[in-house]
């Protein structure tokens, strides 16, 4: 790891808390906050690929774990690991890494088509199978209704999607992306 | 003395610097020039943070990019954008950040820490977050994160661009006082004006090269 | 902008080391999956319950906290109820109820470079695996660091958009965003390079 690279990991930690400060929205029916903090989660894996990506969401949840309130609504804590929807946040790194590995692969023909399937899996699919059975396994809530309970959030999450790859190829085209350069 | 010998820096097929042939050896010295001049390169050549395509540059005869760390021991660096040079949340854990690399005893670390603290009026801020400093003050940290590990030369680059004209004046004070031979990259004019010797940049390539009158005189009808 | 969770206060919870608290919580979570019981359950989360007072902590602060996690738990218990079994859901409850007064407890009495030094501690016998010490709390350090910095870059790049009638475009916020930080990147990274810091 370079300077640059430990560098690059603390500012992408920090933008994904700075997220978090913008109001989080409650949904009324299970009381999930709705944050734009899985954004950060999905700019980490887009724009500094997999080790970095992947590293920079494990720093954000062990300040996190270690008592920072930078999880939207100011909340932090070791508490926050121990609820119901601890899953989402242990998938964050997990996800971030994917994201970060298939744009690493798909690096050479890089485009918005790309760069929204990526998202999509890893900052979609990968959080929601994460939370989804954690809430299963350990917290025993049937399949169906963890399924069920997570639909709300799916709109807000697409929304991300497009704006994280738009800005990922954005950089790409101006030739400031971080992959880029070590490529 | 900083010698630069027939220094060309090329960034992809432009060019940055173009053959560049000095010898510093004046205590003030200022480089002023254009946006894209190559300013920022020139200064970032000096302790090593870019590297010449063709020529070399020695500080006291030491090669900047084959003696690195040495060569960044006697240079300090000040950057334009002081919340980028500030890497601790503390302003006492940033200051021994510093010291770091030169392995000192706990005791001889808290003697300098105390002394640079002093020296430029930061002593009642030493436990205060870095983030909620003034922009003066936070200059003034960077400044004491570079001279903290007593170099023989300082660079800077733009130093006074972000701040208002009280910050100004104490930065630029500080930094007067000092005693270190300090190579300055300005758009001040006023800076320019305090040096012993001032080179104009223009496209790569040293424009003017003399006393500070003549110097800013020649910069003017440049950019006319 | 409070960075940190920790309410300072003058009590034997306080005073406990940062390290035998974190092993305190693990054990915890631990001993609790061992029994189904739902009153030995209970008097397990009254004993945490005293550690609050105990810790002289604010209320307010306390249920600034909890809240969130007990809406979340209170529809987990009804959802419960209505789908599996009321037992089932009692003992789940309770155990989840326990780990957050627990760790609640643990933030709120702890500082933050407390429980850094004793991670520092644990892993530093990792350092052979390529884990280095050093790196690693200069990555904490420059994150806690930089997120007042990059709120503020925030703000300024959504003032300059409002300017021009664009705040209500993520993207270009989002844009403008990730190239100011990456270049304050690289001045950082030449920032630290030029202070000699052997990494």
């Amino acid at each position: 790891m370079t300077t640059r690279d430990l560098v690059l990991i603390a500012l992408f930690a920090a933008i994904t808390a700075v997220l978090g400060l913008f109001p989080a929205l409650t949904l009324p029916i299970t009381g999930v906050p709705v944050t734009a903090q899985t954004l950060g989660v999905m700019l980490a894996g887009s724009i500094l690929g997999a080790r970095r990506g992947g590293l920079a969401l494990v720093v954000f949840l062990v300040l996190v774990a270690v008592g920072l309130p930078l999880l939207a609504g100011g909340r932090g804590g070791a508490a926050v690991f121990s609820g119901v929807t601890a899953g989402f946040l242990f998938s964050w790194p997990v996800a971030a890494f994917v994201i970060g590995w298939l744009t690493e692969k798909a690096w050479d023909r890089y485009a918005l088509i790309h760069a929204v399937s990526i998202n999509v899996f890893g900052g979609i699919l990968i959080v929601y199978a994460g939370g989804i059975a954690w809430m299963v396994a350990v917290a025993g809530i049937p399949l169906d209704k963890a399924l069920y309970g997570s639909l709300p959030f799916i709109p807000g999450d697409a929304l991300k999607v497009i704006a994280a790859a738009t800005a990922a190829v954005a950089l790409k085209r101006y030739q400031q992306h971080p992959l880029g350069r070590t490529a | 003395m900083i010698a630069f010998e027939t220094v060309s820096v090329t960034a992809g097929d432009r060019t940055v610097l173009a053959d560049i042939n000095l010898t510093l050896r004046e205590r003030r010295i200022a480089v002023i020039g254009a946006n894209g001049s190559g300013k920022s390169t020139f200064a970032r050549l000096i302790n090593g943070l870019r590297r010449p395509s063709t020529g070399a540059v020695t500080v006291d005869g030491l090669d900047t990019v084959k003696a690195a760390k040495e060569v960044r021991r006697q240079v300090g660096f000040l950057f334009q954008d002081p919340d980028n040079q500030i890497v601790m949340p503390l302003v006492e854990e940033d200051l021994r950040f510093s010291l770091k690399a030169l392995k000192l005893s706990p005791a001889d670390e808290d003697e300098r820490i105390e002394r640079i603290l002093d020296s430029y009026g930061l002593t009642h801020l030493r436990y205060q977050p870095s983030h909620s400093l003034s922009g003066g003050e936070k200059q003034l940290l960077a400044l004491a994160n570079s001279m903290l590990r007593e170099p023989r030369y300082l660079v800077l680059d733009e130093p006074t661009t972000l701040l208002d004209l009280k910050n100004r004046k104490r930065v630029m004070t500080a930094i007067e006082e000092l005693s270190q031979t300090v190579i300055c990259v300005t758009h001040d004019l006023e800076i320019a004006a305090t040096a012993d010797r001032v080179l104009v940049l223009a496209d790569g390539r040293i424009a003017f090269d003399g006393a500070a009158t003549d110097a800013i005189a020649a910069y003017r009808e440049m950019a006319e | 902008m409070k960075l940190s969770l920790y309410v300072r206060r003058d009590s034997p919870v306080h005073a406990l080391p940062a390290g035998w608290k974190l092993s305190l919580l693990l054990m915890t979570g631990l001993l609790i999956l061992f029994t189904d019981d739902a009153r030995l359950l209970g008097a397990g989360l009254a004993i945490m319950l005293i550690g609050f007072p105990l810790a002289r902590l604010p209320l307010s602060e306390i249920i600034h906290q909890a809240r969130p996690l007990l809406i979340v738990l209170a529809i987990f218990y009804a959802a419960h109820a209505m789908f599996t079994s009321i037992d089932t859901g009692t003992v789940l409850t309770l155990r989840f109820a326990i780990m957050i007064a627990c760790s609640l407890l643990l933030t709120l009495t702890t500082r933050v470079s407390d429980l850094m030094s004793v991670l520092e501690r644990t892993l530093r016998p990792l350092a052979p695996l390529g884990l280095n010490p050093e790196k690693t709390s200069l990555v904490f350090a420059m994150t806690i660091r930089f997120i007042p910095v990059l709120a503020e870059t925030w703000e300024t790049v959504r003032v300059a958009q409002q300017a021009r009638g664009m705040d209500r475009n993520p993207l270009a916020l989002l844009i403008p965003m990730t190239v100011l930080t990456l270049r304050r990147a690289e001045q950082i990274s030449d920032a630290i390079e030029a202070r000699g810091v052997d990494l």
